[in-house]
């Protein structure tokens, strides 16, 4: 599915909310927009939803309206399915309508789902329901139908450039209750179980109200909602990771051990001696996997790019330069005794520092993580260390998760020796599994004692969604405050530390 | 001031729209001597003011766009061989130094580490420039300022200032103003409607909240002028903002396409 790589950033471009794009194995008509902070869009598996970017682009612009412009999940109440269909109809007009106030393009998006070939036709209600959305998406376009004319004249206030009349829940209520008594004087009959909301980008309205109400949007898949709903903030990239997500410690015996401090900022004092770290390699499980190219920002290329153009070196004759060639000075003195026209590339460029790096890459592997998030990090690590490897520096890549301060894992999965293009690194990278929790200022002090017994400058890159926490840790501040003391113990012993996390490097 | 540096002075007065107290705080600095630091994402208008400066200092100005090859040597100056032998030419720095100007380093981040340290001296209540390679310790003419500029987005671990530099400058922070005077702005400079500037700074309102989704730096003051500019020179509006903003933005696989459908949304075709 590729429209889904850049889907959540125009929806984030729109309204500035962020919209999780999740899929699920269910057979959905429409898409579902979850009820928590509609910050889901549910939709299933199948690709024949996502045709084209037309359509996908049409359906993530109308629910980050909803997002944007949404009220309070209600109580439906009294209200009958012709109603509630109908309230439907008119709140996706509302939001629509607000919208195009502010990007008046998206009509052009979204109108063909309404008229030429897509337009339904007839005198039924769920004809009359697709007409009336187009009415309402189009006021300039005319329907002849005295019913629809009537709801585009309470719907919307005469004026030249057409304001919204029905804007609170409780005027859209009383208006469906008007309108739905229109329809049963007209005797239009109504499968409320079939129904469907006509235009295809549009979603199932189930997110209007509040659950547990109505046998009409009582079927929509909302197994795969509940458990987004249930997950912290920022762990909505978890999905799928139940079955791979390993529930306890899997470092073999063999593994060496650390002990390290723990910064307690509520006392000011280290805890000495209080983390136990255990480094090795993690048993090696199934075989390689193929993996798909990594998800490189400019960000990312361009910190790549910047250290190539470190190593660049220039001994050359130059025009300018810092000081200059001897050589170049003595020919060009010979030229100008001897008549000759003078060289005048009389310079050098001063030569850098060795800038040969020890860069180590660390891979969350808790379960906040999520399997989705931690397979693209593991790809970029991989990008990133054959990168660094082919400039000439040294890269080694470990995984880490902890199971409280007794134990904190410190999975090898690239060593310092290693080739990135080794089989036994693809199979380790492509076994990565989320488990555990995260605590990142004791790693960071294992791997910043590492890396000072290196004779070159070191860099640690964390690829973390950098959420510190653990199990026996009860005050969110702590770890993070940890964490932090730890950066400034590295920077103090020369170490950069940088953080990516999806595709964000900083 | 030296007539050497006359050629450096601002001839007409650069517009400059303040967004907050930067003009007085620039002022303040050129009054005590104090070193400028600039620090704010691309395209909101650290040169600009600097230029606005400069002529309203009446001051030259000597603009220096560092890069990672930029060396001691290429701001001190350095020796030239001519027919006669050698002889030593100042370098921008030095020559700002010596008859008095307003010395820019765009992106100071940039240079080399050598160039840096010939600042420090500069930069503390010393002002001296030392020459070594001449053999001369230039004192500061009382009219010279040093003002540098740094976008701290594209520091990283090893490329940051380090604090001993930072903190021999007075730092003005500056952003892309709010939206109303960023119309202004644009009005001012491509000489377009109301109406118009409100759009195309709603659009680059939308672009900036993609900082956090892979985009760099959004759609800067500076982009959004060319569009109106282009505008202005008769191109539609969502073309314009296709080629002066979309396009100069990203050519990312994941960014383009939400920017490209972000542009759908916000203009009729």
């Amino acid at each position: 599915m590729s429209q889904m790589t850049y889907l959540p950033t125009y929806a984030k471009a729109l309204w500035g909310q962020s919209m999780a794009l999740s899929e699920v194995n269910a057979d959905l008509s429409r898409a579902v927009l979850s009820l928590q902070s509609l910050a889901t869009l549910n939709v299933p598996i199948s690709e024949s939803l996502w045709p084209n970017d037309a359509l996908a682009c049409a359906r993530v612009a109308h629910a980050a309206a909803h997002q944007a412009f949404a009220h309070p999940p209600q109580s439906r109440g009294l209200l009958k399915p012709v109603q509630l269909a109908l309230y439907g109809v008119l709140e996706d007009a509302r939001v629509e309508h607000l919208a195009m106030q502010e990007l008046p393009g998206l009509r052009a998006l979204w109108l063909p789902f309404h008229s030429g070939e897509q337009a339904l036709q007839g005198n039924g209600f769920e004809a009359l329901l697709a007409r009336l959305s187009r009415v309402l998406l189009d006021p300039e376009h005319h329907d002849p139908h005295a019913w629809l004319q009537k709801v585009k004249r309470m719907f919307y206030t005469p004026a030249v450039t057409p304001t919204l009349a029905l804007q609170s829940q409780a005027a859209l209520r009383e208006a469906v209750s008007l309108l739905g008594n229109d329809i049963g004087q007209m005797r239009l009959p109504f499968n409320s179980a079939g129904y469907c909301v006509h235009a295809a980008y549009r979603d199932d309205n189930s997110h209007l109200w509040l659950p547990g109400e109505d046998e009409l949007v009582a079927s929509t898949p909302l197994d795969s909602e509940q458990t987004q709903a249930e997950q912290a903030p920022g762990q909505s990239q978890a999905a799928g990771c139940v079955s791979s997500t390993i529930t306890e410690p899997t470092q073999p015996a063999s593994a060496l051990q650390f002990s390290y401090p723990e910064w307690d900022y509520r006392t000011g004092h280290y805890r000495q001696d209080w983390c136990q770290v255990y480094a090795g390699f993690d048993p090696v499980l199934g075989i390689s996997q193929a993996l798909n190219d990594p998800p490189v920002t400019q960000l990312w290329q361009q910190w790549l790019t910047h250290r190539q153009s470190e190593l660049r070196r220039s001994n050359r004759r130059e025009f300018e330069g810092d000081v200059f060639h001897t050589n170049a000075l003595i020919d060009a003195h010979i030229s100008r005794r001897t008549g000759q026209q003078i060289d005048t590339r009389i310079y050098r460029r001063l030569e850098r520092q060795d800038p040969t790096t020890s860069v180590l890459l660390l891979i969350d592997l808790s379960a906040s993580t999520g399997q989705a998030l931690l397979q693209r990090h593991g790809q970029a690590a991989l990008y990133c260390a054959e990168r660094l490897t082919q400039q000439g520096h040294a890269c080694a890549v470990w995984g880490f998760r902890s199971w409280g301060r007794a134990h904190i894992d410190v999975v090898w999965l690239k060593s310092w020796e290693e080739a990135v293009s080794s089989p036994v690194v693809k199979t380790r990278m492509s076994n990565l599994r989320c488990g555990g929790s995260t605590r990142l200022g004791v790693v960071l002090r294992h791997a910043s004692q590492i890396l000072s017994g290196r004779r070159a400058r070191a860099e640690m890159i964390l690829l973390s969604d950098g959420q510190a926490h653990d199990i026996d840790v009860h005050d969110s501040r702590y770890l993070t405050r940890d964490y932090i003391q730890a950066c400034r113990e590295a920077r103090l012993k020369g170490l950069g530390v940088m953080h990516y996390h999806d595709g964000n490097l900083d | 001031m030296s007539i050497v540096l006359s050629s450096y002075l601002l001839q007409h007065e650069p517009f400059y729209q303040a967004a907050g107290e930067e003009l007085r705080g620039f002022e303040a600095a050129a009054a005590a001597r104090l070193p400028v630091l600039l620090n704010g994402p691309t395209g909101c208008g650290k040169t600009r003011l600097v230029e606005h400066m400069a002529w309203r200092l009446n001051r030259p100005l000597i603009t220096i766009a560092c890069h990672e090859d930029l060396s001691a040597g290429d701001l001190a100056g350095r020796w030239l061989l001519d027919a006669q032998g050698t002889r030593w030419q100042d370098g921008p720095l030095t020559l700002a130094v010596r008859h008095g100007g307003i010395c820019y380093l765009d992106e100071l981040v940039e240079a080399r580490s050598d160039a840096l340290v010939l600042l420090h001296p500069l930069a503390d209540t010393r002002r001296v420039l030392s020459l070594e390679r001449y053999g001369e310790m230039v004192q500061a003419h009382p009219d010279f300022l040093l003002v540098v500029s740094y976008n701290p987005s594209y520091q990283f671990a090893h490329k940051g200032l380090k604090p001993s530099m930072r903190q021999r400058f007075t730092a003005l922070t500056m952003s892309y103003p709010e939206a109303s005077i960023e119309e202004q702005i644009l009005r001012q400079e491509a000489g377009i409607g109301a109406a118009l500037a409100q759009q195309l700074v709603a659009f680059a309102h939308r672009t900036r909240r993609l900082q956090d989704q892979g985009l760099d730096e959004g759609a800067s003051t500076r982009l959004l002028v060319h569009a109106a500019q282009l505008v202005a020179a008769g191109l539609p509006l969502k073309a314009a903002v296709l080629q002066a903003v979309v396009s100069p933005l990203s050519d990312d696989f994941a960014l383009r396409p939400a920017l490209l459908a972000l542009l759908d949304a916000s203009f009729l075709a």
